[in-house]
């Protein structure tokens, strides 16, 4: 070996690059690439904490090296190697979360510049919160109706819309929809996932409106007329109407035999006429109990004697009219004498 | 004797620089560190895809640098012991992701120079309270159409589907973890119906339990 250090500086040299190289290898991104991969890396922490706890992110103060719960892992500083920590110089983190913690901003300081990430409550899951809270307010509104059915049709008073009021204890105590957003009880307030019952002052109609996050109120309008329990009752009192019209018609067919074809005039023909003196057994309008009368209203009847012993009478339903006119009966002649002594 | 002391010199000295560079046993701690954070990058992605889909994750073609997970287009870890990107292996510096039967779980195991780092997912435990409530509401809404289509009607449908309630506009509820209409069927969120005579029926839910119990029936 006539040079030995010449030959070891070769080597040295060839050494020190195959040595860099292979550091290469572990760090070949860029600081500033570090930095924007340790930031999504934080973001990542930060989603699984906020998805472990209902979409609701977690506050300033944990996000930070040893206290964000689950976090075995945390990601560096690029330029010290260490932790990264919350500060607004290179290497540093600033974290931001929404006053309901349900959105977050992440920023992150490079040599140049910032990355800033942002993140929230997905929206698939406050769409189908949405919906819940509209099949919860479908819910409700049952059991107003069932309520005001219950109640001569009147609907409830704003403090009976509530889980401890009369709608769900009375008459026997049902479930309550909850609240997707705080999982208590759906109530009235202002907030998502709440709502508000307002009600006629004659007690008539309503109107329920759910807060929602992705659209504006979801409304529903109820009155005496729309109800499913108002139709139910409608047909049953149709049912009861159709009924006494016949008994109405009797009665003019029985004045014809009484008073030899005579059909009754529209005076008579009332409750407190001449057929009326006659049936103590009137029939009655169901809603009020009163004597049927006529008139035009549901309940009510129209009568118009003809000159041919024919009549018409109407009964007006809820659903159309009834028609039980027709022709009276006349009393049979008397058997013709054949003069036999 | 000078001369030799400076070759042996010269030729250590970058031979301990070389060892000190390269990954070895004392270097592995942090080359290792590097590739769990890669994991967690990753982690972060499948996460931000489930969290999107009702907690269903990403299928495992997806889970790799262009497999369509989104946001995950410009940064992608590299293996550190490489230099390359991070993909799908069983050597160290990749991993394995593995998803449950159900979509709804996975397991992402970084392989590390000695040993493996898992990483798991799922949907959050609150999650499947949730929506077994929302299921629950779901039949509980459903008892009431019944009850006022029978009012409407005489007697109870022989099936239970959205064209059987158009009037009056009802909100037909959603099976929670379709997202769709909710319908008959075993899987999560389906009803389970029958007409029993003219006069009842039972009404079940699919839960994460199994079917809800009691059985739903006629009020009136």
């Amino acid at each position: 070996m006539k040079h030995p250090i010449r030959l070891a500086t070769i080597f040295s040299a060839s050494l020190l690059a195959a040595a860099c190289v292979g550091a290469g290898a572990a760090g070949a991104a860029s600081p500033d690439a570090q930095m924007r991969q340790a930031v999504l890396t934080l973001r990542g922490l930060i989603d699984r904490k906020g998805a472990e706890r209902y979409f609701t992110y977690p506050k300033v103060r944990t996000v930070y090296p040893g206290r964000l719960a689950g976090s075995g892992v945390w990601p560096d500083d690029p330029w010290t190697g260490r932790d990264m920590l919350p500060g607004r110089s290179r290497g540093h983190y600033r974290y931001t979360v929404s006053p309901d913690r349900r959105h977050y901003r992440l920023t992150g300081y490079m040599e140049r510049g910032v990355v800033v990430l942002s993140g929230g409550m997905p929206r698939s899951i406050m769409r189908a919160y949405d919906h819940r809270g509209e099949e919860g307010l479908n819910l409700i509104r049952e059991y107003v109706e069932d309520h005001a059915a219950r109640h001569d049709g009147l609907y409830p008073a704003p403090s009976d819309v509530e889980a401890d009021g009369a709608v769900r204890l009375q008459p026997e105590r049902r479930y309550w929809p909850s609240n997707p957003w705080d999982h208590r009880d759906m109530t009235q307030r202002g907030d998502r996932g709440s709502f508000s019952y307002t009600v006629s002052p004659d007690r008539s109609s309503y109107t329920l409106r759910l807060h929602r996050a992705l659209k504006d109120d979801y409304v529903l309008h109820g009155s005496r007329g729309a109800g499913v329990w108002r139709h139910l009752l409608d047909t049953l009192e149709d049912e009861i109407l159709r009924r006494s019209g016949r008994i109405l018609s009797a009665y003019v067919d029985r004045w014809s035999l009484e008073h030899s074809g005579t059909l009754p005039t529209i005076v008579e023909m009332t409750p407190e006429g001449a057929v009326g003196a006659t049936h103590v057994d009137w029939p009655s309008y169901p809603v009020d109990d009163g004597p049927m009368r006529p008139g035009t209203e549901p309940g009510s009847y129209t009568y118009s004697p003809g000159a041919d012993g024919s009549y018409a009478l109407r009964i007006h339903l809820h659903a159309g009219d009834f028609d039980v006119g027709g022709d009276a009966p006349r009393p049979a002649a008397p058997p013709h004498s054949t003069g036999a002594p | 004797m000078t001369r030799r002391v400076l070759a042996a010199v010269l030729a250590t000295a970058p031979l301990a620089l070389l060892l000190a560079a390269a990954p070895r046993v004392s270097a592995v701690s942090f080359v290792d560190k590097q590739v769990q954070a890669g994991g967690l990058l990753i982690q972060n992605y499948i996460d931000r895809y489930g969290q999107a889909r009702q907690f269903v994750y990403p299928p495992r073609a997806m889970v790799k640098k262009g497999g369509g997970l989104p946001n995950a287009k410009l940064i992608w870890p590299a293996n550190p012991w490489t230099g390359k990107v991070m993909g799908p292996g069983t050597t160290r510096g990749t991993y394995t992701y593995a998803l449950g039967a159900d979509g709804r779980t996975y397991k992402l195991t970084m392989h590390l120079s000695k040993g493996n780092h898992v990483l798991r997912g799922g949907a959050p435990q609150w999650f499947k309270a949730e929506r077994d409530t929302a299921s629950r509401h779901t039949a509980l809404l459903l008892q009431r159409y019944l009850e006022s289509y029978r009012l409407q009607r005489g007697s109870y449908p022989e099936s239970l589907d959205a064209t059987g309630f158009p009037d009056p506009p009802y909100v037909w509820p959603t099976n929670p973890w379709t997202g769709g209409g909710v319908a008959q069927g075993s899987g999560l969120g389906g009803l389970s119906y029958k007409r029993v005579g003219d006069a009842d029926y039972t009404l079940r839910v699919r839960l994460t339990t199994g079917w809800s119990t009691p059985a739903l029936k006629a009020l009136l």
